[in-house]
């Protein structure tokens, strides 16, 4: 690994001051990657970059291929190769999709180096490929080129990525959490894509001044020292891998009883929601939730607790109702539970 | 207001007032020099080139001393940004050549950006590396990683509603200059400064940091970069008067480098921010003894109000008319960033042209075939004896592929047919589109048409090449009834984002009196009718669609006005819906 990159120490996850919805939505997609992924909707410089890098620093690496540009996991292959693999733990890839990303860097294409040099016909993998198994961040993923959005959520829908360009066929596993953030001021998001991401989450700048001084501190803290900050920060940072890493064991013994997905059920009913998608993303969500809170069974709390995230954004809208969505989701939870106080 | 506290008097009138711009651009120029050498620190420069800004560059040159300084030039591929492959050199080596690209050369230098026309990709280049340190290279098949820690200058030539710099670099660069009131005299006042030791720092006390923490929110920027920005610059500048601890000084020049030119907004006068404040509770972490002491502090020092006060009173004149015209310019960019619209040239998609010679890179993309099929006929002449290489392939052969993006628009007809409209004004507003309808036809536009009168909007036809059925639809439509101007609003909203999605640019074309009396809901009230038409209008201008609002009432009304604003719309009073006329007013907008 070059120096730099070395050298280069993310920001701690476990010191963000705030950001408690966005924290939480991510250790919920660490805990069940299947969720589908976090939309960070907000202003500009309110730490969304941080937290998605500091994630990965926090999560428990993995055992991959050695040599597999795929980062494939080992323990799928095939028992007899098994054993002749090569196997190194790395940690879990997170990747940047830059704005500018062409087509053939996402996907991949044919690798012009050989087919001009020694005339072979190879597979040059893109990004897609180095995120299978982790994480694929979007910084303004509202600003993102139609057709790359297109590719994106076929890709996210299906784990697989299928190449047929340029006289090359194949396809590769692609599974990731995909991670958009953006600032919807300057630009609105399909509502296609939208409905692809799990949860939203709403990211605002603190305006509390105690808090923003806290937050210069620990920054300015951080750039003078990297490496002794993070050191400070480690404990805690270990303590929230552990629980990650508690609730990922424990995920399938939580048990939804047949009360909460009526509750589900009747929520996204009352809230018009189309598909089934946001009612699936609510039980994983609600599930996950009670994994890392230590719960045995989903209940009601869980459920009002994640319901905002996973329904939050798809909602038929107009696209200047960001905010009153929210407050729907909100006004609706309120009259149910209300509903069921009474009976 | 205690005088001695702020002492910076209020801009003595010009050239005095340009000798003291000048005077803090130098200081601008030695604080940025000062902190340059850690990397990750911008300064953006508005000016247009000339004797003024080569002056700035010439002295920040001066301060900088063996600091490198790279200059990228005005239009610059992303692969010479970033690096690549470097194509010639590979194909004559026969193995893998990597050029470095700028970004990686300028590594703990000074990197000079001109920003005005740069393109989004270059910038998205620039913010991620200035972000990171590093610059990966993806591309072109080739994966590498170099270190690029610079410092940024970027050069605004940007007039005040013309190209705006684009935010997210905006909020990455910590002083913000601005030279183009600077005058030619102004520049022999150069007030020469001590250069501080390089490894002095200067601490920031307590009620300093709560300043730098609130006073940017005054300012209507809340990103946390400008107050991390401010402290930095607060320290800076405290180091800079030979300082080892801030005071409330250092961080009002602060606030005159990295804040007043970037101001969203003015802060609200103390007296009214009083009653909208609430008090701020002391942090809930600290102990009891600090909080008391916080308040203490604040009956001795002065309130945020005085400060901002002070800062108030360095403001340029004119600059809230200038702010205002900068917020509508962004705005208006805005809502025609975020879309893919007639503007966006794509090399990699659309109905194949013939490839063209040229290298592949910046999203072109190489066509192998015409490439084999050029170096063919060299083949034998090509080949040595010592090359054990297949094909022989030179730089020169390479082609790249070429695309013609459909750039197909389409018009679509919002027609009001509502009682108000209906009674004088409906038949003459048929001709007149019927007319637009020929024409659309003949220059092969898709026509969609919405009407709507009574409870709510109907698209009477989804966007077509059908002139015959375009005609038959607008024939039958019947007049009368209430006008639910925010439904038939909402309705265009969604076609006009349709019709982006299938890569066609829409243009609206909405005829009415502007006077709704239906609301979105499909109740009665004018009032609320007339509210969430307006809604629904600006809903519509995020599309960044173009619209044409034809006002048919009898005289042009305010309310048809405001409805254009709040849509982004060319506003047209029609007092006699004249069909050529119109034609002419839709091309204009097309």
């Amino acid at each position: 690994m070059p120096a730099a990159v070395a050298k280069r120490i993310a920001y701690p996850f476990s010191a963000i001051v705030g950001q408690d919805g966005l924290k939480h939505a991510l250790m919920l997609s660490a805990v069940d990657p299947s969720l589908g992924g976090v939309l960070a909707l907000g202003d500009r410089g309110t730490g969304k970059t941080t937290a998605v890098r500091g994630l990965a620093n926090l999560l428990p690496p993995i055992r991959a291929v050695k040599g597999c540009r795929y980062n494939s996991d080992p323990d799928l292959k095939d028992s007899t190769d098994r054993d002749a693999l090569e196997v190194h733990t790395i940690p879990v890839p997170v990747v940047d999709l830059p704005l500018g990303a062409t087509e053939d860097r996402v996907l991949g294409a044919l690798d012009i180096e050989r087919a001009l040099v020694d005339g072979e016909k190879h597979f040059e993998p893109g990004l897609l490929a180095d995120a299978n198994r982790g994480y694929l961040y979007i910084d303004e993923v509202n600003l993102l080129e139609d057709h790359l959005v297109d590719v994106l959520l076929d890709v996210a829908a299906s784990g697989v990525n299928v190449v047929e360009r340029e006289g090359l066929s194949l396809k590769h596993p692609a599974r990731f959490v995909l991670v958009g953030s953006g600032n919807p001021e300057e630009g609105e998001l399909r509502p296609q894509l939208l409905d692809r991401f799990g949860l939203s989450v709403d990211v605002v700048t603190p305006k509390d001044p105690a808090q923003r001084v806290e937050i210069i501190r620990r920054r300015e803290a951080f750039d003078a020292d990297r490496s002794a900050f993070a050191k400070r920060w480690a404990g805690s940072d270990a303590k929230n891998r552990k629980r990650i890493l508690t609730a990922q064991e424990r995920l399938n013994t939580v048990a939804v009883p047949e009360a909460t997905l009526l509750l589900i059920a009747e929520i996204c009913i009352a809230l018009g929601t189309d598909g089934l998608r946001g009612e699936l993303t609510l039980i994983k969500a609600a599930r996950a939730h009670s994994a890392l809170a230590g719960a045995d069974i989903v209940d009601a709390g869980h459920v009002r607790a994640m319901a905002p995230l996973a329904l939050g954004h798809r909602l038929r809208r107009n696209p200047l109702d960001d905010a009153r969505a929210k407050v729907r989701v909100e006004r609706v939870l309120e009259d149910i539970f209300a509903a069921r106080e009474a009976a | 207001m205690p005088a001695t506290l702020f002492s910076i008097a209020r801009l003595p009138p010009p050239p005095d007032a340009e000798a003291a711009l000048w005077d803090d651009a130098c200081l601008a120029a030695d604080l940025f020099a000062a902190m340059a050498g850690q990397g990750g620190v911008g300064i953006r420069i508005r000016a247009s080139a000339g004797p003024v800004r080569d002056a700035w560059m010439t002295r920040l040159a001066s301060r900088l001393g063996q600091t490198p300084i790279h200059r990228t030039p005005t239009t610059i591929g992303l692969d010479r940004l970033v690096g690549g492959l470097d194509l010639a050199a590979t194909l004559d080596t026969g193995r893998t050549v990597l050029e470095q690209g700028l970004l990686a050369r300028a590594d703990d230098g000074v990197l000079v950006f001109p920003a005005t026309g740069a393109s989004r990709e270059a910038v998205a280049a620039i913010c991620a590396a200035f972000d990171d340190g590093f610059v990966r290279i993806e591309r072109d098949g080739a994966s590498h990683v170099s270190p690029s820690r610079f410092s940024l200058v970027v050069l605004d030539e940007a007039d005040d509603d013309d190209d705006p710099l684009c935010d997210a670099l905006c909020d990455r660069l910590t002083q913000h200059i601005d030279l183009r009131s600077i005058g030619i005299r102004a520049l022999g006042n150069d007030r020469l400064r001590t250069v501080p030791d390089a490894n002095a720092t200067a601490n920031l006390p307590d009620e300093v940091m709560q300043a730098i923490a609130a006073v940017p929110l005054g300012f209507g920027l809340t990103s946390l970069r400008v107050s991390l920005q401010l402290a930095a610059l607060t320290r800076a500048a405290a180091v800079h008067s030979g300082r080892s601890e801030a005071t409330n000084e250092d961080l009002e020049t602060a606030c005159r480098l990295g804040i007043i030119n970037r101001a969203a907004m003015l802060p609200v006068p103390p007296s009214e921010s009083e009653a909208r404040d609430e008090p701020a509770p002391p942090p809930p972490d600290q102990g009891d003894s600090e909080g008391a002491k916080t308040e203490a502090d604040e009956e001795q020092l002065p309130p945020r109000e005085m400060l901002l006060d002070a800062i108030m009173a360095s403001l340029p004149a004119g600059l809230l008319e200038q702010l205002v015209a900068q917020r509508t310019a962004a705005m208006r960019n805005r809502s025609s960033a975020g879309r893919v619209g007639k503007t966006r040239k794509t090399p990699d998609r659309g109905r194949p042209l013939t490839s063209r010679k040229g290298r592949p890179g910046s999203g072109k993309r190489l066509d192998l075939i015409a490439t084999l099929r050029t170096a063919a006929p060299w083949q034998k002449l090509r080949a040595r004896e010592d090359d054990p290489r297949p094909i022989q392939i030179r730089a020169s052969d390479l082609h790249v592929c070429r695309y013609k993006e459909k750039s197909a628009s389409s018009v679509i007809f919002v027609v009001d047919a509502s009682g108000s409209t209906a009674l004088n004004r409906l038949a003459e507003a048929k001709g007149a589109v019927e007319l637009l309808l020929g024409e659309s036809y003949a220059r092969r536009d898709h026509v969609g048409l919405i009407a709507f009168r009574g409870r709510a909007a109907e698209t009477l036809l989804c966007p077509t090449r059908s002139l015959v059925r375009a005609k038959r639809a607008l024939a039958a439509l019947p007049g009368g009834g209430g006008t639910p101007l925010a439904d038939a609003l909402r309705l265009a909203t969604e076609v006009a984002l349709d019709e982006q999605t299938k890569g066609r640019t829409p243009t609206i074309v909405i005829m009415t009196d502007g006077s709704a009396n239906v609301a979105a809901d499909g109740s009665g009230g004018r009032i609320k009718a007339g509210d969430d038409a307006l809604a629904a209008a600006r809903a519509f201008a995020v599309t960044g669609a173009s619209a044409v609002l034809l006002d048919v009432g009898r005289r042009p009304s305010p309310k048809a006005r405001a409805l254009a604003d709040a849509m982004a719309a060319l506003y047209v009073p029609m007092p006699s819906a004249n069909a050529d006329a119109l034609s002419a007013v839709v091309r204009k907008a097309d």
